[in-house]
């Protein structure tokens, strides 16, 4: 494949990740409206968000180090980006792919969360450096789990690494959340991504109330607009790759398309209603719900799942 | 009008700032964002750091302790931005402008950092919401009468000159 | 014990007075006169040296609780009152020590009351009453640029004296 196709698709991707990601957002905050009987922003506001926020002057704090300071965001955005399109990718062409192609995403999705510590370390300020420290402690106790409940999808569709593989077993023999792993680890994914977006209860690292922005406090302008835009492409991206595991993949044409829109909006107003009804917890607590009682769970889903396969029971 | 001016009409984010207020206004300022009133319908939201706000909602008298620190919040905003003072003490310290603690008022703090620094005034004690609804009102035309006087008069493009040539 | 009692009601005036009369051995042990009072609170004058030993007995062995310190300017020296509050038998205790002009200072009870570290930072910007003992003698609600040696809750402030004194400074 030679440059410009590929640079054509990464765009393509990328662009189609943005426009679903802004619209999930105003998803997001109209739901959040209502369930508070309010009206709410109009569906494109995240879109006017950005816009504006790039129409501004970047400040930067004087302590900030300024090349890495401006340049690190952008390396988040790029995973985001890079993890979205390959997701689209093998999920509309399930033969293009490579062995072990679904531990490549699951690692590119990690990159927003590293660039957000790494950027909020080299702003200098102390509300991002707690904010940078909580999100840190986040990061080793959600990915565990994630990771163990994409192993169980793997176990589960005959144990293939390529999500083109996972994607065709479940239009074969029918989605992985049916079973009772899949059900399990579909839950504990939930929770995983809700902690991956930085949405409340696992928003400790911005923590609006307490840490003024938390690891986003120094950034204005510009800078800011691709934080947001890379947090949208997450809020569409994982979704995304819960549906691609779980829940028999994304397609685009025909019923089974208005099918995958459904399922995509059925995880955001599930992610909304999540993080409106419950309050913030502590970090402490949160390590502790991850390591305790996700951890185990996703365990026992593998456990099942390899059972299972050993036993040739279909429904575990 | 630019895309600037129109997106930033569409979208304020405000950071709120009490400079030695009774909290009375910024009880009334959460109002605004009540079922009651509902101000997010218009993009408006408030938000936690002053690098992400495009107006100042500044509350409170501006005692000597406060001046410097709201120095510092106005030139960590970028520009465009807007300072929305709200109630009696940010206009012009009301009764309290004989007492030991207070300085000089907020518009005259922010315009030693920024003479050109544009700025609302709403007045009450505290306002309604609906005065505060005008203010933003009133700063929406002003960033209208801004664009508009910033606009450069149309230029002849080179097609034409070469035409009439 | 409803807690809207009138105070002129003859309601439980007996079991107050009761619990007044607890208190008034201490008292007269630190010689304090008592000025006035109803039966839910009472106001004591002391000296200034008696002030801490009766605090420390009222607060750690008849269960009061220090609830603020108020002062005020008179004119040979500054009035600071000590309001303990007895919640359980519902009474505060007020108690008066007159700090003289002369020395302006009053032993610090931060050491062993550490909740009180705050009033007494205020009370010494506001009022220039010195507490030696005091771990953390600093500016508190006063902002950092305010000259030393001008308390605003002193009888003849003038708000002049500040810009004044900041430019003597600065020359």
């Amino acid at each position: 494949m030679d440059m410009g196709t590929m640079i054509l698709i990464l765009a393509g991707g990328s662009l189609a990740t943005a426009a679903l990601g802004l619209l999930a957002k105003g998803v997001d905050r109209k739901v959040t409206a209502r369930l508070q009987w309010r009206v709410g922003p109009p569906l494109y506001q995240p879109v006017i968000d950005c816009v504006k926020l790039l129409g501004k002057e970047t400040v930067m704090p004087e302590v900030a180090r300024g090349t890495g300071f401006l340049m690190i965001p952008l390396f988040g955005l790029a995973g985001a980006c890079l993890a979205a399109t390959l997701l689209w990718a093998m999920n509309l062409q399930t033969r293009v792919g490579f062995v072990g192609d679904a531990i490549v995403v699951l690692y590119l999705l990690t990159i927003p969360a590293v660039t957000t510590i790494l950027g909020a370390a080299a702003s200098g300020s102390p509300h991002a450096a707690v904010g940078a420290s909580r999100e840190a402690k986040l990061l080793i106790s959600y990915e565990l789990p994630l990771t163990v409940a994409l192993l169980t999808a793997v176990v589960h569709t005959g144990g293939s690494f390529q999500i083109g593989a996972i994607v065709e077993a479940q239009r074969a023999a029918g989605a992985v959340a049916t079973s009772v792993s899949g059900l399990l680890a579909f839950g504990v994914a939930m929770l995983c991504i809700q902690a991956k977006l930085g949405l409340v209860p696992f928003d400790q690292a911005e923590a609006e109330t307490e840490l003024m922005a938390g690891v986003y406090t120094e950034y204005g302008g510009p800078p800011l607009a691709v934080i947001y835009l890379m947090r949208f492409m997450l809020l569409a991206a994982l979704p995304i790759l819960l549906i691609t595991l779980f829940w028999g993949g994304v397609q685009v044409f025909g019923w089974a398309g208005l099918a995958s829109v459904g399922k995509f909006a059925v995880l955001i107003v599930l992610i909304t209603l999540i993080r409106n009804t419950n309050p913030r917890l502590r970090i402490d607590q949160s390590l502790r719900f991850f390591w305790y009682f996700v951890t185990p769970v996703a365990l026992a889903a593998l456990a099942a799942a390899l059972l299972g396969r050993a036993w040739e029971v279909s429904w575990l | 009008m630019s895309w600037k001016m129109w997106s930033l009409k569409r979208s304020l984010f405000v950071y709120h700032v009490n400079t030695g207020a009774c909290n009375n206004c910024d009880i009334e300022i959460l109002e605004l964002l009540t079922p009651a009133y509902d101000v997010e319908r218009f993009g408006i939201t408030l938000v936690g750091s002053p690098r992400h706000a495009d107006v100042l909602a500044v509350t409170g008298i501006c005692t000597r302790q406060a001046a410097p620190r709201l120095r510092e919040i106005y030139q960590a905003t970028p520009q465009p931005c807007v300072v929305l003072c709200i109630g009696t003490c940010a206009l012009g310290q009301g009764i309290f402008a004989d007492t030991y603690h207070a300085g000089r008022c907020v518009d005259e703090v922010i315009r030693e950092v920024d003479p050109g620094a544009i700025i609302a005034y709403v007045p009450g004690c505290p306002p309604k919401p609906e005065a505060m609804i005008l203010g933003v009102v009133k700063v929406w035309k002003k960033l209208d009468e801004l664009a508009a006087a910033a606009k450069p008069a149309p230029q002849a493009t080179p097609v034409v000159e070469a035409a009439r040539q | 014990m409803s807690m809207n009692v009138h105070p002129s009601e003859p309601t439980e005036v007996r079991e107050r007075h009761g619990f007044e009369q607890e208190l008034e051995q201490p008292l007269r042990r630190a010689g304090g006169i008592r000025e006035s009072g109803n039966d839910r609170q009472a106001t004591y004058l002391l000296p200034v040296d008696r002030l801490v030993p009766l605090l420390r007995t009222l607060i750690d062995e008849k269960q009061g609780r220090l609830a603020t310190m108020t002062g005020i300017d008179v004119r040979d020296g500054t009035e600071l009152i000590y309001h303990v509050c007895f919640d359980r038998e519902r009474f505060v205790a007020n108690l008066k020590v007159c700090v003289p002009r002369a020395t302006d200072a009053m032993e610090s009870i931060t050491p062993w009351l550490p909740g009180a570290e705050f009033i007494e930072r205020e009370i010494h910007d506001l009022l220039g009453v010195d507490f030696p003992g005091h771990p953390r003698m600093e500016r508190l609600i006063l902002s950092d640029d305010w000259p030393e040696g001008v308390y605003p809750l002193r009888r003849g402030f003038r708000k002049q004296d500040v810009e004044i004194a900041i430019k003597k400074r600065q020359v």
